[in-house]
């Protein structure tokens, strides 16, 4: 695939030609299709019509910001980028010491063994593997002393890892520290590539992409596209405006950084505020696009849900309680990317207008837009309907898979669980990904909307096609309808439950 | 105790799925509910209303009712005797005059005039029809030119319907349309002479349809082919549109789907 930056610079993306098209054509299709749906005149049920201008607007912004961030990638060339040295004489000269702190809360003995393996064996011998196990599990430590590593266990759990992490600093005196979840799997070079990027004092994190191995069940097949678009043009996006943060693992922080800002933040999504608060003090992150450590996608719906849950919280946490607008202490780009980053998780609201909105017209007639034989909507909206199936296509030069589709449409849940979380400020339990202990819940008490839409939507296509009075009304709506009916249905089969 | 934590998770996923599922059906349920309504209101069979021409009869003297010769629903023909004012007074001029008219030129004309007028004491039915209403009764006075009763006349009879919209269109696209009256057993031939007023349909608006256009009644005006016809039948009898008898008959699948569902779930006839 043709690209527009050929160097191996680990800070340049390197963005396939037809993603142009995506730059060119995002835009235009918004505004042709804004110019439909903003026009007042074509507004029929009004209250319909503000919450469906409402979903519109939000989906719209989070396209621009995505839109936003590859531009700028593509802008700034890479000769204006602040180089920083990945000076690898920093590790001759200076031997500097650092903890491999791996978080483990649960997860099956035979992955955890397989990430204490790779961790004791990276390259560079200024290192202290620590197991902090608040699973408390007798097995896990008997399998640091026969892998000869070291164990930690607290007397509680509170603050789940971030509390745990916190914990192992009382003892850990090393220059830097390293977090890595039970079921990352680090390379050899983790250690050697990432820590000579902290010679430039200034740097307080250096972050590496979270890259998954089981990409052939449903649901971390669904999640694999966007976490590539993430990790592929936002965060290298990221670090022009140091705006780079931290997704928990595959990371190294500097400890004395930490210690400034007060340990690592005591929150549910203590990777995204800690860096926010290594921000405010001026610290600068960097990512290093090199897949230095293979994980374990989540692969049943109730650990994707929290595991989505727990993300959103983060996000909303930062845009609602703390407002990245207008936070003094970052520059303009940083606010901005926080901004970005945090209003995605929004996309729960416009989710669930698509998939309710058909239905209310099925059900009862009333509709948001005047569409008489569906000509001029058609020809609004044609390009922007594209413009989503072909995503994929225009940023990865992938074909959208029926997963992705399918799992995006089912986030709706937990980013509106978020949402509602970060507004009521509930306390959110945290689990991990693979944890055994993550699947006490009955599995209706996570996918109860999905089947009530599934339901209400199969019903309303014979409610619909009862005496029809608009027929291409009900058509259109008929196929939105069909198509969430049969991503539902795939979600539901094809994700393992347990 | 994992068996029993078992047992207890199945209940909880099928206690939430039943719940789902009720609630659900019962949102689809009531959509249908309203649309069959709105549906039949469209679609109901289409009424036609006797109108027939009501004429006011006045009397031409002033007096006082001497006798009132029919009751209100008899039918009377043109120049039967409806109403007999009082002529006593008249009639007593008259002979005085009758004496005094072999003599007297004047009285003699004055006779000739009062025995011309001596009709005008009896008010007949100036054409066939059905007495409706006395608007007097015997003993009162009538003043000149006050009406004394109303009749509806047999011939000039029309009749109103009200359609919706979907409605009118089926009628103007069949020329004549065919009644019929349940009553006589028979059919009639009638043919749209004009539209009066457009009205908003208050039920149609109800049912929340769609389109405000199709919430509107049109009022429509139809005479019988045969003007005799309208004799038969009194003022406000109704009588039904034959061509939707007949297409009741012939319901779209999805409409089958709808009265089963009704049948099934909320207890409706089937149809």
């Amino acid at each position: 695939m043709k690209t527009f930056n050929n160097s191996n610079d680990v800070f340049a993306t390197r963005i396939p030609m037809v993603t142009f098209i995506f730059l060119g054509l995002a835009p235009l299709a918004i505004v042709w299709y804004g110019a439909f749906i903003f026009n007042f005149n074509n507004a029929d049920n009004l209250f319909l019509y503000i919450i469906q201008i409402g979903a519109d607007s939000i989906a719209m912004m989070v396209l621009l910001g995505l839109w936003i961030t590859i531009l700028i990638d593509v802008i700034v060339e890479n000769h204006h980028r602040a180089h920083k040295n990945q000076d690898v004489s920093f590790l001759k000269n200076e031997h500097p010491t650092i903890d491999i702190f791996i978080t483990v809360y649960g997860e099956p003995i035979e992955i955890i063994q397989e990430t204490v393996r790779a961790a004791a064996s990276m390259e560079y011998i200024n290192k202290k593997v620590i197991i902090l196990d608040d699973g408390k599990s007798d097995e896990v430590r008997y399998l640091a002393k026969k892998l000869h590593v070291y164990y930690y266990r607290r007397r509680n759990n509170s603050h789940a890892k971030a509390g745990n992490v916190n914990n192992a600093l009382n003892f850990s005196k090393s220059d830097f520290f390293a977090i890595l979840d039970a079921d990352h799997i680090p390379k050899k070079k983790f250690i050697t590539t990432l820590l000579p990027f902290m010679a430039d004092k200034e740097i307080a994190m250096v972050q590496s992409p979270q890259h998954f191995s089981n990409m052939h069940d449903f649901i971390a097949s669904g999640t694999a596209q966007a976490q590539e678009v993430f990790y592929k043009y936002v965060c290298p996006a990221k670090n022009i405006s140091n705006s780079a943060f931290s997704v928990g693992t595959n990371v190294i922080f500097r400890r004395s950084a930490i210690d400034e800002i007060g340990g690592i933040v005591l929150n549910n999504s203590e990777d995204i505020w800690t860096t926010f608060l290594l921000h405010k003090n001026k610290w600068k992150t960097i990512f290093v696009n090199k897949v230095l450590a293979v994980g374990i996608a989540p692969t049943t719906i109730i650990s994707f849900f929290k595991q989505q849950r727990r993300w959103a919280v983060g996000g909303l946490d930062i845009l609602i309680n703390e407002n990245p607008l207008h936070t003094k202490e970052l520059d303009i780009d940083q606010r901005i990317q926080y901004f970005i980053s945090s209003t995605f998780f929004l996309v729960g609201i416009p989710i669930i207008v698509y998939i309710v909105m058909p239905l209310i017209y099925l059900l009862t007639g009333q509709k948001p837009l005047v569409i008489e034989d569906g000509v001029l909507w058609l020809i609004h909206y044609l390009p922007y309907f594209i413009l989503y199936f072909t995503l994929t296509w225009l940023l990865l030069g992938q074909k959208m898979l029926i997963s992705t589709m399918s799992t995006a449409l089912a986030s709706f849940y937990p980013y509106l669980m978020a949402l509602f979380a970060v507004f009521f400020s509930t306390e959110q339990e945290w689990v991990a990904t693979t944890s055994s202990k993550s699947n006490v819940d009955p599995i209706m008490k996570w996918i109860w909307p999905h089947v009530f839409l599934l339901i209400l939507s199969i019903l309303s296509l014979i409610v619909g096609w009862y005496n029809p009075i608009e027929f291409w009304a009900t058509f259109f709506n008929s196929l939105w309808v069909s198509l969430n009916i049969f991503l539902l249905i795939m979600f539901l089969s094809k994700s393992q439950m347990k | 105790m994992k068996k029993e934590m078992k047992f207890k998770e199945i209940l909880i996923n099928t206690i939430y799925f039943t719940a789902v599922f009720v609630f659900a059906t019962l949102i689809a349920t009531q959509s249908l509910a309203r649309k069959v309504n709105t549906f039949q209101t469209i679609n109901s069979p289409v009424f036609f209303y006797v109108n027939k021409e009501k004429v006011v009869v006045p009397t031409v003297v002033a007096g006082t009712v001497k006798e009132i010769m029919v009751t209100p629903g008899q039918h009377v023909s043109e120049g039967d005797l409806v109403v007999r004012i009082d002529n006593k007074m008249f009639e007593r001029k008259i002979i005085l005059l009758e004496q005094n008219a072999q003599n007297n030129l004047s009285a003699k004309t004055e006779l000739d005039i009062l025995r011309e007028r001596r009709d005008s004491y009896n008010i007949y039915a100036p054409k066939d029809g059905v007495v409706y209403q006395m608007h007097t009764s015997e003993g009162s006075y009538l003043q000149s030119g006050e009406g004394a009763f109303t009749l509806f006349a047999d011939d000039n009879a029309h009749l109103i319907s009200y359609v919706t919209p979907v409605q009118y269109g089926e009628i103007q696209k069949n020329g004549e349309v065919s009644i019929y009256s349940k009553r006589l057993q028979q059919a009639f031939k009638v043919r749209l002479n004009g539209i009066g007023r457009v009205t908003k349909d208050p039920i149609a608006m109800q049912s929340n349809v769609n389109n405000a256009a199709q919430a509107r009644k049109y009022e429509l005006i139809f005479h019988f082919e045969n003007s005799e016809d309208g004799a038969v039948f009194i003022e406000q009898e109704s009588l039904q549109l034959m061509n939707a008898i007949e297409n009741e008959a012939i319901k779209r699948p999805m409409e089958k789907v709808a009265d089963l569902w009704n049948a099934l779930i909320i207890g409706g006839k089937l149809n």
